[in-house]
């Protein structure tokens, strides 16, 4: 597998689900992957992405092709999950592959996966805010519409150290990992959880400095879409 | 692809490796704002300015 073209894919990609969740249609899985020079660098885009490819059906609320659940299906397969994750990034790598996989499985109809061992062997202390936020960054894909699971409760159970990491973040002008951040603050937002930042002007504020890598750009709308949601 | 041509794709160990490596996005480390830094063409400028400037100026005598 060709790394840089595994990641433009993903980008390519991303930029796909943007187009549905403007309205422009389906996101095509079952295309974009033909469309790739190389079938396993497409898969593994596929992967890196995760559950974000089905944010057009959460949000929109629009029915899976067998089609596109055969390429999801596909890329585990070919990229398997880890089952016995042993480093903190297989251990970040397993609670996102949970989420695409139970989505998946919530949108086939068919039976739920088991959740990964305790949230906290992934995220850490909250006291270690710091570290404790990369993590939570790391994990995005896991805030979405209608997110829920043991990671979701850990991070919605810390708001305090949410706020203090992407204030942080964006202290530091990484606003690749502010906008991650940013669908996290959104998800507490929805949920009526009190902030002491204002989730708005977080992403206002991010967004002119990201850039347009469309992966990021993805971010950030589903972050507005979930603080837009509950205004 | 595994749906739609003959060849079904494969992946190495080390190819599930890299895409671990690319999931799991590090907080960049080239992020801190600029910090002052000793600049010794202005040091160099500045002790030519004050060779060059004017002495301090006398009282004349009366």
């Amino acid at each position: 597998m060709d790394a840089s073209s595994c990641v433009r894919g993903a980008a390519h990609l991303a930029d796909r689900v943007l187009g549905a969740l403007r309205g422009s249609g389906c996101v095509g899985l079952a295309e974009f992957v033909d469309s790739c020079a190389d079938a396993t660098s497409g898969l593994g885009a596929v992967r890196l992405v995760g559950a974000d490819v089905f944010l057009p059906h959460t949000v929109l609320d629009r029915p899976l092709s067998t089609g596109d659940a055969e390429v999801v299906a596909a890329s585990m397969e070919v990229f398997p999950p880890v089952v016995a994750p042993a480093t903190p990034e297989q251990r970040v790598m397993a609670w996102c592959d949970w989420t695409t996989a139970r989505a998946l499985a919530r949108l086939s109809g068919d039976e739920p996966v088991a959740a990964p061992a305790d949230p906290a062997d992934v995220l850490g202390p909250a006291e270690d805010w710091a570290r404790w936020s990369v993590r939570v960054a790391q994990l995005s894909s896991l805030a979405h519409p209608g997110a829920a699971g043991p990671v979701v409760d850990a991070v919605l159970a810390q708001p305090l150290a949410l706020c203090r990491g992407v204030v942080r973040t964006v202290l530091r002008r990484d606003f690749g990992t502010a906008t991650r951040l940013a669908r996290w603050v959104g998800l507490l937002h929805a949920a009526g959880t009190p902030l002491p930042i204002d989730p708005g002007l977080l992403i206002e504020h991010v967004d002119l400095r990201v850039g347009a890598e469309p992966r990021r750009v993805l971010d950030l709308a589903v972050a507005r879409h979930l603080v837009e949601a509950t205004a | 692809m595994s749906v739609r041509t003959q060849v079904r794709p494969v992946s190495t160990p080390s190819d599930v490796a890299e895409l671990c490596t690319l999931m799991v996005e590090p907080e960049s480390t080239v992020t801190d704002p600029p910090l002052p830094m000793p600049n010794a063409a202005g040091g160099l400028a500045l002790l030519l300015g004050l060779l060059i400037s004017p002495s301090t100026p006398k009282e004349p005598r009366k």
